[in-house]
């Protein structure tokens, strides 16, 4: 029941955008996210569909599992178009009913603000759908590597954070046995009120951090038996190296990039062309 | 009353790049008060095909008909089902939970809508069943007990609910011998005295040839043979070619048969064998 989960599940198929160094792409997927926030027309949003249709063309991921990752977000998109609607009084009216009132600009709003966040999503999921999370902390790892020379411990940093990752699917397998073996019991998590479906999860939380505990156990001893010291200089397995793709894949996001900025930085002097502004 | 499975196929994570077939039409039927083992190389759809039995997994293509209570049907009775048909998993102790033993073994009962004298009983007498002593185990945490006295919880706590249809996944895996085989052997006297039906899945062949009286082999989703454990081991190179193991005393029966000793059909404890050898021994030459 829990491996539906799409958003950070990689999609296991070759493709340029999988082949892609996973420094890069993360510095990438920055650079979308701050460029999001530089977009407020629809004909921008429109250029970034353009770019969004044909990175995930190119990653050979299918559109349906990109826009899958949304469903975990639909509650706060709903939530903010409401709050954006109902609380921005600028424009035209063009409804009011009792202390609602409806402005154009405020519509216009609320539907940029779905969009950003829609696409803030989608654009996230494209990375962790195209880059294992074993490639993404060794990538984190190697772009904080010059915080170390102030005694940041990044190595540590990111041995936590692939551990944390490592252990994910494990604890969803165990969590899905343990379900499975009280459900087996007559367990029922789905029917009954609130209080009676928060205590069905006891006999579930209580096996889950008996085993977490005693997995963690293990863990630091198998490290401890192996005289694992993090900081000394370690090699990596896996040498991650630039190659013409990330030179390919970078020019490309910045065509698309580069023009938001600067229609962004434009817009008093471009005011005048008013669709580029809509 | 008993287990009808009718060209049952299961597909986990369809139409996805994870896609696994993990049944292939599989039939067979079970019948009240027998005591099968499902053996195969990992990955043949043992569990799988188990945990269709209290619709734990729903039928997914076929059908599946447990005590007249069909199992494809979308809206059949869960809870009716599930008290029926008791499932033990591999590693039983990492589901306790509760603060007592007493209470943990009755989690099962409870939710099964029991009436509280109805639980006590229970409860009192699933824990004796398995071994352990009620006065002295009742209040205790399970998490103080041994990996052992663990399971044993466990399994009571499955058998609280009296089951007529026990299903065990490896009950007996990661136990020494000693608690192999007082596990085996109260699952032996459940199906000889109550005549609950075993359906137990197991890597273990000495435990499948010394316990079960029908043996169904696996393979790739599909059932290879279905047949009793004297027959199938027969069949040694067979077994071989499909990574499992013969166990010892089939072994030492096939090494006999093929030197001339005509033993009888159906031996397979070391004491049978003793005295089917003895019995030859006044007319041929052994
Ligand atoms: N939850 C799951 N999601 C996806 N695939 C699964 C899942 N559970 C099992 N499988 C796959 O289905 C097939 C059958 O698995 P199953 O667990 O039934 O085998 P098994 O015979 O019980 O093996 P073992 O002896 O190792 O317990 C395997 O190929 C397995 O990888
Ligand atoms: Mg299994």
């Amino acid at each position: 029941m829990f491996r539906d989960v799409t958003f950070g599940q990689y999609y296991p198929v070759d493709s340029f955008v999988h082949r892609m160094d996973a420094r890069a792409k993360l510095i990438l997927a920055v650079l979308y996210l701050v460029g999001i926030f530089f977009i407020n027309s629809f004909v921008g949003f429109a250029w970034l569909t353009i770019f969004l249709l044909t990175a995930i063309f190119v990653s050979k991921v299918p559109l349906k599992s990109v826009i899958k990752s949304i469903k975990g977000i639909l509650v706060l998109l709903i939530f903010t178009a409401i709050l954006n609607v109902f609380f921005t009084q600028e424009g035209n009216l063009l409804l009011s009913w009792w202390i609602f009132k409806i402005y154009d600009e405020g519509l216009k709003f609320a539907a940029k603000m779905m969009l950003r966040l829609t696409y803030l999503v989608m654009g996230t999921s494209l990375l962790t759908l195209t880059t294992t999370a074993v490639d993404l902390t060794h990538a984190i790892e190697s772009l904080l590597k010059p915080l170390s020379y102030i005694k940041f411990p990044v190595h540590e940093l990111a041995l936590i954070m692939s551990l944390t990752l490592s252990f994910i699917p494990s604890l969803i397998e165990e969590t899905d046995r343990i379900i499975r073996a009280q459900k087996a019991r007559g367990a029922d998590f789905d029917t009954g009120g609130i209080g009676q479906r928060v205590k069905a999860f006891v006999p579930i939380l209580i096996p889950l951090l008996v085993s977490s505990f005693r997995r963690a156990e293990e863990l630091a001893f198998a490290m401890n038996s192996r005289c694992y010291e993090g900081s000394t200089k370690r090699t990596q397995f896996r040498v991650q190296k630039f190659s013409w793709r990330d030179v390919v894949g970078v020019l490309f996001q910045l065509v698309f990039f580069v023009a938001i900025f600067v229609v962004f930085a434009m817009q008093d002097s471009w005011a005048h062309v008013s669709w580029l502004y809509f | 009353m008993s287990i009808v499975v009718k060209d049952l196929n299961y597909v986990y994570n369809p139409k996805s790049p994870f896609e696994t077939r993990a049944l292939h039409n599989v039939n067979l039927t079970i019948e009240d008060g027998e005591f099968v083992a499902i053996v195969g190389h990992t990955g043949s759809g043992k569990s799988t095909f188990v945990q269709h039995l209290n619709a734990l997994i729903r039928v997914q293509s076929g059908s599946l008909v447990v005590n007249g209570i069909n199992l494809h049907d979308k809206k059949c009775d869960l809870k009716k089902v599930r008290s029926l048909v008791g499932m033990v998993f591999q590693y039983p102790e990492n589901q306790l939970f509760a603060d007592t033993v007493a209470q943990d073994v009755e989690f099962g009962p409870k939710n099964m809508g029991m009436s509280q004298e109805e639980i006590d009983v229970c409860v009192k007498n699933a824990v004796e069943l398995v071994g352990l002593d009620w006065e002295t185990v009742k209040n205790k945490s399970p998490f103080e007990l041994s990996g052992g006295e663990k399971r044993r919880v466990a399994l009571a706590g499955v058998l609280a609910m009296q089951p007529k249809v026990l299903v065990l996944d490896e009950p007996t895996a990661g136990l020494d011998p000693v608690g192999k085989h007082e596990i085996l052997t109260l699952v032996k006297k459940l199906n000889e005295e109550q005549g609950v039906t075993v359906i137990m899945v197991s890597h273990d062949m000495n435990e499948v040839y010394e316990n079960a009286r029908r043996i169904i082999v696996m393979k790739d989703g599909a059932v290879v043979y279905d047949t009793t454990p004297e027959d199938l081991f027969a069949l040694e190179d067979e077994i071989v070619k499909m990574n499992l193991e013969v166990p010892y005393m089939a072994q030492f029966c096939n090494y006999l048969r093929k030197h001339h000793v005509k033993l009888p059909k159906g031996v397979r404890t070391v004491d049978e064998v003793l005295k089917a050898v003895n019995a030859l021994k006044g007319g041929s030459n052994v």
